[in-house]
């Protein structure tokens, strides 16, 4: 877990009213201060998780994601600008999260999450938050997460549906448990809301804080999933696979 | 009896709705009653709910009033069920 660090006056200010949340205070934001986010993709999903992340005062955010910005990125990836079209994508969502917060340190990869690099990105995080739009990402993530016991933020969406789940590595059942295998009918690309996507992406930055934080009760073994077409919400009891490859023992 | 089914992800694209009412046989099992939907229902729908082998489609998730149900676990359904079958998301 981060190690806290103290507050400046600057920064007391900054976070006044996030300071006065019952059970969160000084000692939660030291708590975030000092803590190292690694984000995959800042995609429609991610950028709103490192934007919100950003002005919470997460104090590192690692930001994994490779390519840069096409026009059809733009109805979501709220940290990338048409200025900035066929440039790095992690270079804008850079620059605008250091608009928003001078404070934070960011890590800037550009590419994606991989078999080859999930080892050494986990380790730099004391929590992940996983947005990547293949499961073999997820998977990479998600094997690295239960192997170094890093909480993971799953948050996945599609067309006007949406779910998120916290995977904490020993309590709760695991990515793996519930997909042995990459789902043989999904496709890198999907219909997608920014407001879906950004929807979702608030609940696991909310997520994170928490369990940053130390306060509140995560999703721990249980998926909320929403339609926002009729926003329909439920919260779905997980089950562990005790045959799971990655985290049974 | 009759049971709710739900269809969340790609399967609700394919089933054209959110839910039905479902009459099966009493004593039905989850895996029986989806093998019924997918009989009951159109091709593409099918497709996602069974394999190739006429099986539940291993990366369908199931639930059966809110509590995940691990495809081949043996699971009675009780008159009032409300199963959700998931297809699995990823978008990002
Ligand atoms: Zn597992």
């Amino acid at each position: 877990m981060p190690k806290a660090k103290p507050l400046t006056d600057e920064e007391r200010a900054v976070y006044e009213w996030q300071l006065w949340s019952p059970e969160f205070g000084e000692a939660g934001q030291e708590r975030l201060k000092g803590s190292r986010v690694l984000i995959s993709r800042v995609g429609g999903l991610g950028s709103v998780v490192a934007y919100e992340l950003a002005a919470a005062g997460v104090g590192t955010l690692i930001l994994a994601h490779g390519g840069n910005i096409k026009p059809s990125d733009l109805n979501r990836q709220l940290l990338m600008t048409h200025a900035a079209l066929g440039t790095s994508r992690v270079q804008s969502a850079e620059r605008r999260l250091k608009e928003l917060n001078p404070r934070l340190d960011i890590v800037a990869v550009p590419e994606n999450m991989s078999d080859s690099n999930a080892a050494e990105l986990v380790a730099q995080a004391d929590l992940i938050v996983d947005c990547a739009p293949l499961f073999q990402e997820r998977f990479a993530m998600n094997r690295e997460a239960v192997r170094q016991s890093k909480p993971l933020v799953e948050c996945a969406m599609y067309d006007c549906e949406a779910s998120i789940t916290t995977i904490l590595p020993g309590r709760t059942p695991c990515l793996a448990c519930r997909h042995p295998d990459a789902p043989p009918h999904w496709r890198r690309e999907f219909p997608v809301f920014g407001a879906v996507s950004g929807t979702v992406g608030c609940l696991g930055a909310m997520e994170a804080i928490k369990v940053l934080g130390g306060f509140g009760e995560p999703l721990a073994g249980r998926l909320l999933t929403m339609d926002l077409r009729t926003m329909s919400f439920r919260m779905l009891k997980l089950a562990r696979n005790p045959a799971c490859p990655v985290c049974a023992t | 009896m009759t049971v709710t089914v739900s269809y969340s992800g790609q399967v609700r694209a394919a089933a054209g709705v959110s839910d039905e009412k479902f009459e099966v046989p009493d004593g039905c099992a989850l895996d029986q009653a989806v093998a019924r939907l997918a009989a009951a229902r159109g091709a593409a729908l099918k497709s996602l709910l069974l394999d190739a082998a006429g099986r539940v489609q291993p990366a369908l998730l199931l639930f059966v009033n809110d509590e995940q149900v691990m495809t081949g676990e043996a699971r009675m359904l009780m008159p009032g069920d409300r199963i959700l079958l998931m297809a699995p998301i990823s978008g990002g």
